[in-house]
């Protein structure tokens, strides 16, 4: 499976298993969310650990996530150093805060 | 003089940017760059790759294109991608600003957009880039100080 989808209390959770999330793996993301947007709770929380590159198109995918859940708290989880800076470099880290643990991101709710 | 070449055509596909990927990263592993530099040209070259097939091809299976990277004698890393499909034009690149990201606000949905950000990105890793048509051949010229 290339996403893991868990629901629990007042959250969701997205594990993107796989290393590159990247132009090929964007459209199926789309797709996944789009099916699944109906039943997203208040909190949305993308966990990245197994992704080791991102580029625009994965960015723009996880950006097209925040643009369709307007209502819905976005984190992204124990990303690594090139997703990090990556969304360092564009200034996403300003909008979507990223946290070492699903525990701490959803400690900023609590 | 240089030594060593990468050089290797390729067929544009929505994948074509992970094969050029898997390819070039031993050879720039076995010039002994340093891992944070390999981790962005990766990214720029990814970039640009893309930028062949959605812009240059239309999303077009199966049209060829050239990557050609080499290091200098002066520790400069240059990765040249060419097509021969349709030119970027030259504004784009001469409009693109060379200032940092917009820094995107949660109440203002107009920040959340950056126009043109694999280039961006790409401008905002290399050392220079250069961008050359001739005839039917397009070659976008990356250069980045490897040490």
């Amino acid at each position: 499976m290339q996403f893991d989808i868990i629901e629990k209390g007042q959250y969701t959770v997205i594990q993107i298993n796989e290393a590159r999330f990247d132009a090929r793996l964007a459209p199926s993301f789309r797709e996944e969310l789009e099916q699944i947007k109906g039943n997203i709770r208040d909190h949305l929380v993308l966990d990245l650990s197994a992704v080791r590159f991102m580029d625009s198109s994965g960015l723009g995918a996880v950006m097209g996530a925040y643009k369709m859940l307007r209502n819905t708290k976005i984190s992204i989880v124990n990303p690594q150093k090139p997703i990090l800076d990556l969304l360092k470099l564009t200034r996403m880290d300003k909008l979507i805060l990223s946290h070492p643990t699903i525990e701490d991101a959803l400690a900023t709710t609590a | 003089m240089n030594t060593r070449k990468f050089h290797k055509q390729y067929s544009s596909s929505l994948e074509a940017s992970r094969t050029v990927a898997s390819d070039i990263l031993p050879f720039w592993q076995s010039l002994d760059l340093d891992v944070a530099v390999i981790g962005q040209m990766e990214l720029c070259l990814v970039e640009l790759v893309n930028n062949v097939f959605e812009h240059a091809y239309a999303n077009l299976d199966g049209a060829k294109f050239d990557i050609t990277s080499y290091l200098t004698e002066a520790k400069q890393l240059i990765i040249e991608v060419s097509d021969y499909g349709s030119s970027m034009p030259l504004h784009i690149l001469e409009n693109l600003p060379d200032t940092d990201f917009i820094e995107p606000i949660e109440k203002d949905p107009t920040t959340w957009l950056q126009s043109n950000r694999g280039l961006k990105i790409i401008q905002q890793l290399s050392d220079a880039i250069e961008y050359s048509s001739n005839k039917n051949k397009n070659t976008f010229k990356l250069l980045k100080k490897a040490c």
